[in-house]
């Protein structure tokens, strides 16, 4: 069983072809690295694989269960709203911007989730956010509204948001694009330690040092297209693809 | 600590006052004894005595008409066992004050109250509105679009004329005889509308990503915004809101064309009446205060729910 199986994934946004038929797919426990350049999709596939973005045509797979409106001879299949909802919630994602509700505390937005959407009960979503705050390595602040903390640290709060929905799959859209140099080792290591413990993973990043350590396998994007698919030893010493080799020099040379 | 202080000292300070002004108060008998001889002894055709008693000042006013053009009138100001003459000048402006602060103070009091309930009412009408105007529904989108353009785009002189004398020929079953019901529909339609649209933008003003972490997160629609946006407007609603305040304060001296008895229709009464053009320097004094007190409240509340900035 394949976690994530996507078939000729495409997303237009009017008359640009953001998505050109994207095909792939991902196993239980696989760290996957999306890097590209700018503009090359990877956002946008990451984003359709959660729905925020509406895919324009393909097929999607989350643990085998299909999610896209399709039409299948002669019937129309519609997935509801809430059955898709099921089905996304075993992602998690963690946003560039971070997106955390500046109106309430961290702890607060850990549990906010699990009690709203999932509706456990207050004490027992206490626990476990606080827990997952633990993990992060935030403990001592608990209480504290996401303003007075540093982009790293609001970064780890986000990620320990996403893990409180105990999701199998967790999706990262560039999450330390927006840190400071100096912040950006202490998400890394929060994000290697959740891959030691073995969760599916897709991570769009600029940091090759990550991928080349982390990932099973490293995705090349250009154009909208999976241009090279290859675990990171092979493709970032050895790629096949004229324009990975190109985008790979000049980001290994200012690296 | 240090605030507690302050207002105790404060406090008594003014009760150190006004104990003795309270004991040396000048009684009714007091006031006729100190009227002329020739004043209380003429007879006259209509007399009348106003004896305004506010336990540490008083006033007294006796007025004798002989004919419609011939009338005399004696005022004194009562503190501290002192009787003053206050005949002209700024005594009589103080006199005057004790006299009319009863009636003003009731016509603030309804102005007050038309003020807050209806923009609290506008308020709730405008969540449904903003977010009927936001909505994939194209009927409810239009509907509140309709609804806003047309509030907006009329004068609320012009609403406040129709709801009063405009319903009750056209629909004679919604007719209103109470001239505050009236009043309060008549604004809290037009303060909906004009809320609406502050709510709207303050709405629209909250980030995308917001919406956004939510949906990954598995909030529906209805709960992103209670859980999630609304509260982060609450902060920046309260200056546009603030502002609507202090806006229907001063629209509602327009409800003196329906007659009723609000601060403005209560002071150009006493104008009218009296003659006396410094009844509209005491007035605007009290709205001046409301507005004050409206502000300083809406800081608190800005405060209180910047907490996180």
């Amino acid at each position: 069983m394949s976690m994530i199986r996507t078939e000729d994934l495409c997303k237009d946004f009017g008359s640009l072809k953001i998505l050109k038929n994207c095909t792939l797919t991902i196993e239980k426990g696989e760290v996957v690295c999306l890097i590209g350049p700018s503009g090359a999709g990877k956002s946008t596939f990451l984003r359709s694989l959660n729905y925020l973005e509406k895919i324009t045509s393909g097929k999607l797979w989350i643990e085998d269960k299909q999610l896209d409106d399709r039409v299948d001879g002669e019937n129309k299949i519609k997935i509801s709203q809430q059955e898709r909802t099921e089905s996304l919630l075993e992602m998690g994602m963690v946003f560039q911007r971070f997106n955390l509700f500046p109106h309430l505390t961290v702890l607060q937005n850990v549990m906010l989730a699990p009690v709203e959407v999932k509706k456990i009960p207050k004490a027992k979503a206490e626990e476990t956010a606080r827990e997952l705050i633990k993990k992060v390595g935030l403990e001592d602040k608990m209480d504290v509204f996401p303003s007075k903390l540093s982009g790293g640290q609001q970064q780890r709060v986000a990620i320990a948001r996403a893990l409180a929905m105990q999701p199998k799959i967790m999706l990262f859209d560039e999450p330390t694009s927006a840190l400071d140099p100096e912040l950006v080792g202490e998400v890394l290591q929060v994000m290697k330690n959740l891959a030691a413990e073995g969760m599916t993973m897709i991570v769009v990043t600029h940091e090759m040092g990550f991928a080349k350590e982390v990932a099973d396998r490293v995705i090349f994007m250009y154009d909208g297209m999976i241009l090279e698919d290859a675990p990171p030893k092979d493709i970032f010493t050895n790629p096949k693809n004229e324009r990975t080799k190109a985008f790979l020099q000049s980001v290994l040379n200012t690296n | 600590m240090k605030k507690l202080i302050i207002t105790l000292s404060v406090l008594l300070i003014l009760v150190g006052i006004s104990v003795p002004l309270f004991l040396t108060n000048p009684t009714t008998a007091d006031y006729e004894a100190k009227l002329p001889t020739e004043f209380t002894d003429t007879l006259a055709k209509k007399e009348s005595v106003v004896h305004m008693d506010y336990k540490i000042m008083s006033c007294y006013i006796a007025t004798k008409q002989f004919s419609s053009s011939n009338v005399k009138q004696i005022s004194y100001f009562g503190i501290a066992g002192m009787i003053i003459s206050a005949d002209q000048g700024v005594m009589k402006f103080f006199a005057n004050t004790l006299t009319w602060l009863p009636s003003l103070l009731g016509g603030a009091e309804i102005t007050i109250l038309l003020t807050i309930t209806s923009v609290l009412a506008g308020i709730f009408l405008s969540i449904f509105l903003a977010l009927g105007k936001m909505s994939k529904v194209l009927p409810i989108r239009k509907f509140c679009e309709a609804y806003i353009f047309f509030f907006r785009g009329t004068p609320l002189l012009m609403q406040l004329y129709f709801v009063w004398f405009g319903l009750p020929v056209i629909f004679p079953a919604l007719t209103i005889d109470n001239r505050f019901l009236a009043a309060w529909i008549a604004f809290s339609l037009n303060s909906g509308a004009y809320c609406a649209e502050n709510i709207r933008a303050a709405i629209q003003s909250i980030d995308k990503g917001q919406f956004e972490a939510a949906k990954a997160l598995g909030f529906g629609y209805g709960q992103t915004m209670i859980k999630i946006i609304i509260p982060q407007t609450y902060r920046r609603l309260i200056p546009p809101l603030a502002n609507e305040f202090i806006m229907v304060l001063k629209d509602a001296a327009m409800t003196s064309i329906i007659a009723l008895r609000d601060l403005s229709k209560v002071t150009s009464s006493i104008m009218s009446s009296t003659g006396e053009v410094t009844v509209f320097i005491i007035s605007m004094g009290i709205y001046l205060i409301i507005t004050a007190a409206f502000s300083k409240f809406f800081v608190f509340l800005e405060k209180k729910f910047g907490i996180y900035e």
